[in-house]
């Protein structure tokens, strides 16, 4: 018995705090799509056409939302047709509500980023120096979020591509350790070495410094950063009731100068390191935390309101007061009390069972009735309760609609060897209609692209170079994504493009990618040329017998078609 | 065991763990590096196999590291760390504006002449260094402003120039070393500020000892602020401050506004085509994004 009591008071004392409860709820509803980690497939659902509000890349296996970062610089990038404002509106609406409690609450990273800093290493303290690197972030922001894909006007997420850990971790790894997925270790090449290299220097940092990515590099941080003063939800320091004692900013491992600043996280740590109750949280109103309105000393106040309801003696209150303190104390850290500077300890969130059975009981022995605490903790419960019943319900309902009943359909594997597939599209230059058969006995190669990707409109040149050295030997197809280009509306923008970049003069015939009718229903030549997880540019090569003989997804270069082509023509 | 005791164990198992940890993450590099160096330096370089058998070589180190992480976890069990006394830590100016409140009212005579001098020096030469960082920081962000917004320096997309990663890399010596050149300032001014602070409150701590000395009134008030020149911004902040809800609620409507506007607009005026966007960028893998180029 005395050894389940000590397991039981070890569940008790390290049980995860509600902040660390709301970051695994948010970490797993994010990536809800667990089968995705199995499979390799990204989910394709529609779901991604919200974003999470914080960090959490959407090319995740797991994720079932889109990333609001990558979304504003994609819709930066295309700012110069289509102005950006789905992409700002979500954003003003998730910094106005929650500003940077998105931050301490709802961001997979930041709870990574947490767990790291536990390990038990010599940790590298705040101080006027990281206050001063934590504007990093700002310079990542306009620089690389904000500048380079604008001018680029092309589908150049410089942050994501050259910087995002998330990506690499959460995308990249997730991906390539799926043995489905080995065909894109082709494509692993300078860029993953050095995000993989910016990855690992990013966790280092995470174990020695508190939040490194968070403070210092983080420009989604310094987006909500902006919001955090005039936010709904938060902590607020209440000016009247401050001493101006400066626990709350020494106690904080953010880089903050005042509670609430752009710097803090909302994580409200603070709140029971306060003396004088001046912290709380933003619309706390509507729940009246214990804080509000226990405004005097421990010593007197608690005695007097526990005496009140248990009629205990004195000495007992104040071992039950200190008793409880220690077992229910929300997070890792108590301020020591001071007796001779009179800052007296904050009670944490005391749980309900301290007061369940502490009903002032009249004289005449009538029913006992709660005093107006105790309603307050009472009602408190029961709306946490529900919260918490609501979330678990929304994640339950999450996990097995994304795991079970959505269906994501299996790609085809690759076809090499393989007769080419037959499908009908519409050249974009004469109208004319073309179906691999019309190109039997040249090279055909099909390309897959579309124009926001900047690898894909980075090699087509190579493409044409390859009409000016093989000539008549081949035929080359370049097919634009179907979902990009929204047949009808679509199908102008692409060709606008192709004007704009001077491409209508090639020799490389433009078409659009259509559903093509086949036994299993409508798919895009994407898929049926064994395409997966909607990755661009593919390069397909079917020989003069019409038999896939090179399949790759991702870039190539004019050296691997010329090795192609010219060991065909031998 | 002993305090004492306990507290170099930590120590030592700290710092050994750092060194692990450390040389973990260098191994991690180091193997990625070699990967691709000898695959040639290009894309193809990464295989299954060549990735599991270097994996394989780092494995003991790895767990090395593993076992360390949780065998820290149960020393600090066993000799937990005593929290430290939570005690502010104001800065060295924050102290200063603290004390500077208390000078005496009357420090005109000779006696002081020296140390206020000293004192407004020290002052001046503070803002002499503030004014020369913000003009570094200003000359920093014209260069790279200079750089980042001439379209010349951006390939063409679609044409074969095109390749952002080499754009990328010629900006860097462009933006870089002026970045560096600011951060580098700020961090040493705000080092220098400390320095002066703490010169300064030496000064004032003496001004205030002499004058106590010689029966001197001590300023009651806090000068934590310094009165405003012109009188229309004075008033504006005292009517910002007298409507401060109001003024709060009138931007978090105007900011919630806006938000829907934005997200109605598109939906309305674009056909919701920035909505599409998002979710046909977001169920398409971003090949650039997770390192695959």
């Amino acid at each position: 018995m005395k050894f389940f009591s000590k397991v039981k008071q070890w569940f008790i004392d390290h049980k995860p705090t509600k902040r660390r409860l709301i970051q695994i709820y948010s970490a797993l509803l994010y990536n809800a799509n667990i089968k995705g980690f199995f499979t390799g497939q990204i989910s394709k659902s529609n779901s991604k056409l919200a974003c999470v509000p914080g960090f959490n890349c959407y090319s995740c296996p797991g994720a079932i939302g889109a990333c609001p970062l990558g979304s504003l610089q994609n819709a930066l990038a295309a700012s110069g047709t289509t102005a950006p404002m789905y992409v700002i509106g979500i954003i003003l609406l998730f910094g106005l509500l929650l500003g940077r409690t998105i931050c301490g609450f709802l961001c997979p990273v930041g709870l990574l980023q947490e767990l790291a800093y536990k390990i038990k290493t010599p940790k590298v303290k705040k101080g006027k120096v990281t206050r001063v690197l934590s504007y990093l972030k700002y310079v990542l922001l306009i620089g690389l979020v904000i500048c380079i894909p604008v001018m680029y006007q092309a589908g150049v997420p410089a942050f994501c591509k050259y910087i995002c850990p998330v990506g690499t971790l959460e995308g990249g790894i997730g991906i390539l350790a799926n043995p489905n997925n080995e065909n894109m270790l082709s494509m692993l090449g300078p860029l993953f070495t050095w995000k993989f290299l910016v990855l690992v220097a990013i966790i280092v940092a995470c174990i020695f410094i508190y939040r490194f990515f968070c403070r210092f590099l983080c420009p989604l941080g310094a987006i909500y950063g902006f919001f955090n003063k005039i936010s709904i939800l938060g902590v607020k320091l209440d000016k009247n009731k401050c001493t101006d004692c400066g626990l709350c900013v020494a106690h904080c491992k953010m880089d903050i100068n005042h509670v609430g600043d752009h710097e803090c996280i909302s994580c409200g740590d603070c709140i029971k390191i306060c003396p004088a109750n001046a912290i709380s949280w933003k619309g706390s109103k509507l729940f009246i935390h214990p804080n509000a309105i226990d405004t005097t000393p421990v010593k007197e106040e608690k005695v007097n309101l526990l005496a009140m309801a248990s009629k205990v003696t004195e000495e007992t209150v104040l071992e039950e007061g200190a008793t409880a303190q220690s077992e229910n104390t929300v997070g890792a850290d108590s301020a020591n009390i001071s007796e001779n500077t009179g800052i007296y300890a904050q009670t944490s969130e005391i749980s309900q069972g301290d007061f369940a059975n502490d009903k002032t009981v009249s004289d005449d022995g009538e029913k006992p009735t709660l005093t107006p605490e105790q309603k307050i903790k009472k009602r408190n419960f029961w709306l946490e309760f529900s919260a918490w019943a609501v979330a678990l319900v929304i994640l339950a309902g999450a996990l097995v609609y994304y795991n079970f009943i959505l269906k994501d359909e299996a790609p085809v594997t690759n076809l090499v060897g393989q007769e080419c597939p037959e499908f009908t599209v519409e050249l974009l230059d004469d109208f004319s209609e073309y179906s691999p058969s019309d190109s039997r006995g040249k090279i055909t190669i099909l390309n897959f692209w579309y124009t926001d990707c900047a690898p894909c409109v980075a090699e087509l040149p190579h493409f044409e170079e390859l009409y000016e050295d093989f000539g008549e030997d081949i035929y080359i197809v370049a097919l634009h994504s179907y979902g990009f280009s929204q047949i009808e509306q679509g199908s102008t923008l692409v060709e606008d493009y192709i004007y704009d970049c001077g491409w209508d003069s090639w020799n490389i015939n433009f078409a659009i990618d259509v559903p093509q009718q086949t036994e299993d229903g409508q798919k895009e030549i994407y898929d049926l040329m064994g395409g997966s997880n909607g990755s661009y540019p593919m390069t397909v090569i079917v020989d003069q017998e019409g038999v896939i003989v090179f399949h790759k997804i991702g870039s190539v270069t004019y050296d691997e078609l010329e090795k192609q082509i010219n060991d065909l023509l031998q | 065991m002993t305090d004492k005791k306990a507290r170099s164990l930590r120590l030592i198992y700290g710092i050994c763990l750092s060194v692990l940890t450390v040389i973990v993450a260098l191994l991690f590099i180091i193997q990625s590096q070699t990967i691709f160096w000898q695959g040639g330096g290009i894309a193809g370089s990464y295989t299954r196999d060549i990735v599991g058998e270097k994996l394989l070589q780092i494995l003991a180190p790895v767990l090395l590291w593993l076992v360390a992480v949780v065998a820290g976890a149960i020393i600090w069990k066993i000799y937990p760390e005593k929290q430290s006394k939570l005690c502010s830590s104001f800065s060295e100016r924050e102290k200063l504006e603290r004390i500077k409140g208390k000078l005496p009212q009357k420090l005109d005579e000779d006696c002081y002449l020296k140390d206020i001098t000293a004192l407004n020096n020290k002052e001046l030469y503070r803002k002499v260094v503030w004014g020369a960082v913000f003009a570094v920081c200003l000359f920093a962000t014209i260069m790279c402003a200079i750089y980042l917004l001439n379209p010349a320096n951006y390939s063409k997309a679609g044409s074969a120039e095109f390749n952002p990663t080499a754009d990328t890399i010629k900006m860097l010596p462009h933006t870089l070393p002026y970045l560096f050149a600011a951060f580098a300032c700020l961090i040493g001014a705000t080092i220098y500020e400390e320095i002066n602070a703490k010169k300064q409150s030496e000064l004032v701590k003496g001004l205030i000892k002499a004058g106590a000395k010689n029966g001197l009134k001590l300023s009651a008030e806090k000068q934590n602020t310094t009165p405003c020149k012109y009188k229309f911004i004075e008033n504006l902040i005292s009517v910002c401050k007298k409507h401060q809800k109001t003024l709060l609620l009138a931007v978090r409507c105007a900011i919630l506004v806006a938000g829907i506007t934005l997200i109605v607009l598109d939906i309305t005026l674009l056909g919701g085509k920035g909505i599409s966007d998002v979710l046909l960028k977001a169920i398409n893998i971003c090949t650039e994004c997770i390192g695959l180029g």
